[in-house]
């Protein structure tokens, strides 16, 4: 058990520095530090070698996985915060428990196209998923593998469009 | 021990994969989250009590078999937690997804802004969301207005978590830099 807590004390140390590091980066030199995330490779990597060699244990295994599956967790986190996925969902349910009895057409007063749909689109032109040209949005190459494995699994699932 | 716990956590996880596949075809209302829910509390205790059993039939004494089965919890519960946030939960709701099979639908002609936001716009995504709360239960709707009731809902988590983010990282996200 002394392996899960090094693990999880791991974790949160590389959380840590990679606080600092995109903080520092975005802040101090004005760049996008997505790429900051990349850190905890080396760090998945120090850890799994601390668990296998150094550290008395017999969960090495377990261990590195729940380093992996906090690492995970976090990054989507990161990830919804960097491209600024301020959920419409949430918003809803903030405006109905803060604001109800409300109606439909007093809580569409707090969205518009350019905060809902219009900033994804310029995101995924900006990740370059998909490219603009002579008006019109088209899908970058990258964009259709994921476009085709959404529609299996939507198919999978039986769902309507999705959004 | 190790074994018994990456086993008894990842054999959860594939058993609830093709469980909730089964279940979450049956449903037609948007209460898609509260079952997907459902589901991994139902597979987990089952998959857990199992575990349980299996390692004081194999010898294992009361508290090194309570230590497996929380590890193995532990780590089904967080894998899960990722498949929902990275996949299930994008592939339900997410905008930009939804955006990107609109703009993969119109092959190479291509969508203009205009014609994407007739089809798709702020309105149709309150709406979705509004029927989704409402047949989770998570709000009511009383005539022509919407209330909610419930003092804890399971949406506030991961609201909390990014407002945490928010909070940790300051404004070094995408809208500081563009």
């Amino acid at each position: 058990m002394v392996q899960f807590f090094v693990s999880l004390g791991w974790y949160l140390l590389t959380a840590l520095i990679h606080v600092i590091l995109h903080r520092a980066l975005a802040l101090g030199f004005g760049k996008l530090t997505k790429n900051s995330f990349l850190i905890f490779i080396p760090s998945a990597m120090v850890i799994g070698w601390l668990l296998y060699f150094k550290i008395p244990g017999t969960l090495p295994m377990s261990a590195l996985f729940l380093f992996l599956l906090f690492s995970g967790a976090h990054f989507l986190f990161f990830m919804s915060f960097f491209f600024d996925a301020r959920s419409p969902s949430m918003k809803v349910l903030f405006l109905v428990r803060r604001h109800g009895p409300i109606t439909r057409e007093e809580i569409l007063t707090h969205f518009s196209d350019a905060e809902t749909v219009v900033n994804r689109v310029n995101t995924l032109l900006y990740e370059k998923f998909l490219v603009e040209g002579g008006n019109r949005l088209h899908a970058a190459p990258k964009a259709i593998p994921i476009a085709r494995f959404m529609t299996w699994y939507r198919r999978l699932m039986k769902w309507e469009r999705g959004g | 021990m190790d074994i018994f716990i990456l086993a008894g956590s990842v054999g959860t996880f594939l058993i609830f994969l093709a469980l909730h596949v089964l279940v979450l075809r049956q449903i037609s209302d948007r209460s898609v989250i509260p079952v997907f829910w459902m589901t991994y509390v139902f597979v987990s205790m089952a998959a857990h009590v199992f575990l349980g059993i299996v390692s004081s039939m194999r010898g294992m004494g009361a508290v090194p078999t309570l230590g497996i089965v929380a590890a193995s919890f532990l780590l089904s519960t967080l894998l899960t937690g990722n498949y929902f946030m990275g996949i299930f939960g994008v592939m339900e709701s997410s905008i930009r997804m939804r955006v990107l099979g609109e703009v993969v639908r119109a092959g190479r002609a291509g969508v203009s802004r205009r014609t994407l936001l007739t089809h798709y716009n702020h309105m149709k995504i309150v709406d979705k969301r509004l029927a989704r709360f409402v047949a989770s239960g998570d709000i009511e709707r009383m005539g022509e207005v919407y209330v909610s009731r419930k003092p804890f809902t399971f949406f506030l988590v991961p609201a909390l978590m990014l407002h945490f983010f928010w909070w940790v990282y300051g404004r070094t996200n995408i809208v500081y830099s563009k």
